[in-house]
């Protein structure tokens, strides 16, 4: 190794990230050559300059409390089952899942579980982004805007089709963090309402739960490489209409 | 396994630091850290028990470029040019450089020319130099291969130790002076 493809190593190799033929042989360069050696000796003295002057922005105090005072809600949130505001047929609907989830065992009840607290997690998102004015990141009824927006940000390009033909405009997208995994939301309207539209490859994260809650109507279904899951609330029978439009339109465009 | 407070709330630290080097202001960075915790629980039961740390930090990285988005309503990192994976050669002596950002000009001089990089390039710096983390996790955290972090954290010392020379220079005239 020459010092110029030394030079060129020299960096991850004062990381500790050359692999060990590589570092054996920017080493032996290294003991030969006192110009490189000296340029090593420098990184090494300026990253410990770096570490030391930059500054560390600390957390305050108030904000731990706030976390762990937040964290201590969500989880009260999770656990409340108000009995009061199920009606006759949820509880009987509730009680048959549960002794079904028994006799399927408690693996299985775990994925349902979570697949529900999904499900409420997305409405959650649904909502909060349309009372924060956050309800999209790209504003656009034009798909050739949406489409490539979302393929810039996100690792994979989704299916974008609007429907104002139908009654259900495009009005444009935002991206959710489920976690690690970024997954898109289309917004759409319908008359004074708004439909959101989740969408991820498949593999990625696997479907919420079908579900109708406070309202809102969850809608999964799996299409090509891609999970969906619309929610909104309105009315059920038009949720599954516009869902059947949507799959048709993506269908048709072999998106 | 450990609850989610015993796992997670070690890495405040850190993930404040970080939100607060992509943001640059204190109130944005409380804000992202909070969602991002509040994110990190309801995605718990996905955590695979692997280092927490990198999987907090990713989810940190993710709702601070979401602000980002949000805020300026176009894309947060205009069309980044990466060039291919090639790595800047160590030229000069840094140890001089190193010296001068031990005193209070020059650190100031550097929390500024940090602050200058943009946020791809920065977010490297701050993930190795001043977080510790390896090659592997910030490939996980930024979601990006290692060959980039590699080149992307060659190329971000680079240029920010050639800002910080031009600031850290006498200036010609008052008109150069730097900001």
């Amino acid at each position: 190794m020459n010092c110029e493809e030394t030079r060129q190593w020299l960096g991850a190799h004062r990381d500790g990230e050359l692999d060990l033929v590589s570092a054996a042989e920017v080493d032996q360069h290294l003991q030969r050559c006192a110009d490189c050696t000296a340029l090593a000796r420098g990184r090494d003295t300026w990253t410990r300059a770096l570490a030391t002057a930059a500054p560390r922005y600390a957390p305050s105090e108030n904000l731990q409390r706030n976390i762990e005072a937040m964290i201590a809600r969500e989880s009260r949130r999770e656990n409340r089952r108000p009995v009061a505001s199920r009606s006759i047929w949820q509880i009987f609907v509730g009680v048959t899942a549960l002794a079904a989830m028994l006799v399927l065992g408690f693996e299985l009840g775990a994925r349902h579980e979570q697949a529900a607290l999904f499900s409420r997690d997305l409405i959650s998102r649904h909502t909060l982004a349309m009372n924060s004015d956050h309800l999209t990141e790209v504003v656009s009824s034009d798909r050739h805007t949406v489409k490539p927006w979302l393929a810039q940000h996100l690792d994979f390009s989704p299916p974008v089709v609007d429907l104002a033909v139908d009654g259900f405009p495009l009005n444009g997208a935002r991206i959710e963090n489920v976690g690690t995994t970024s997954i898109a939301a289309l917004v759409y309207h319908r008359h004074a309402h708004v439909i959101t539209v989740y969408v991820w490859p498949r593999g990625a994260l696997g479907l919420p739960a079908t579900e109708i809650l406070r309202g809102f109507h969850v809608q999964p279904w799996q299409q090509g490489e891609w999970n969906f899951v619309a929610i909104s609330d309105v009315a059920g029978g038009e949720l599954s209409d516009f869902a059947e439009k949507l799959r048709r339109s993506i269908g048709a465009e072999r998106l | 396994m450990a609850s989610f407070d015993e796992l997670m709330l070690p890495h405040l630290p850190s993930a404040y630091n970080l939100a607060h080097w992509i943001l640059r202001n204190q109130h944005d960075a409380e804000d992202a850290v909070q969602e991002a915790y509040l994110q990190a629980y309801r995605a718990f039961a996905r955590f695979s028990g692997q280092n927490g740390r990198a999987w907090i930090l990713t989810i940190v990285r993710n709702a601070c470029y979401g602000r980002l988005r949000r805020q300026k309503g176009t894309p947060a990192i205009e069309a980044f040019d990466e060039m291919t994976h090639s790595l800047d050669a160590l030229a000069a002596d840094e140890s001089v450089l190193a010296e001068r950002i031990r005193e209070a000009d020059g650190a100031k001089q550097l929390e500024l020319a940090l602050e200058a990089l943009p946020p791809p390039w920065r977010e490297m710096i701050v993930l190795h130099d001043l977080e510790g983390l390896s090659y592997r996790e910030i490939a996980v955290i930024a979601d990006v291969p290692i060959g980039t972090v590699m080149s992307r954290l060659s190329r971000a010392r680079a240029r920010l130790q050639n800002d910080l020379r031009a600031r850290l220079a006498p200036p010609k005239s008052a008109a150069e002076a730097k900001t």
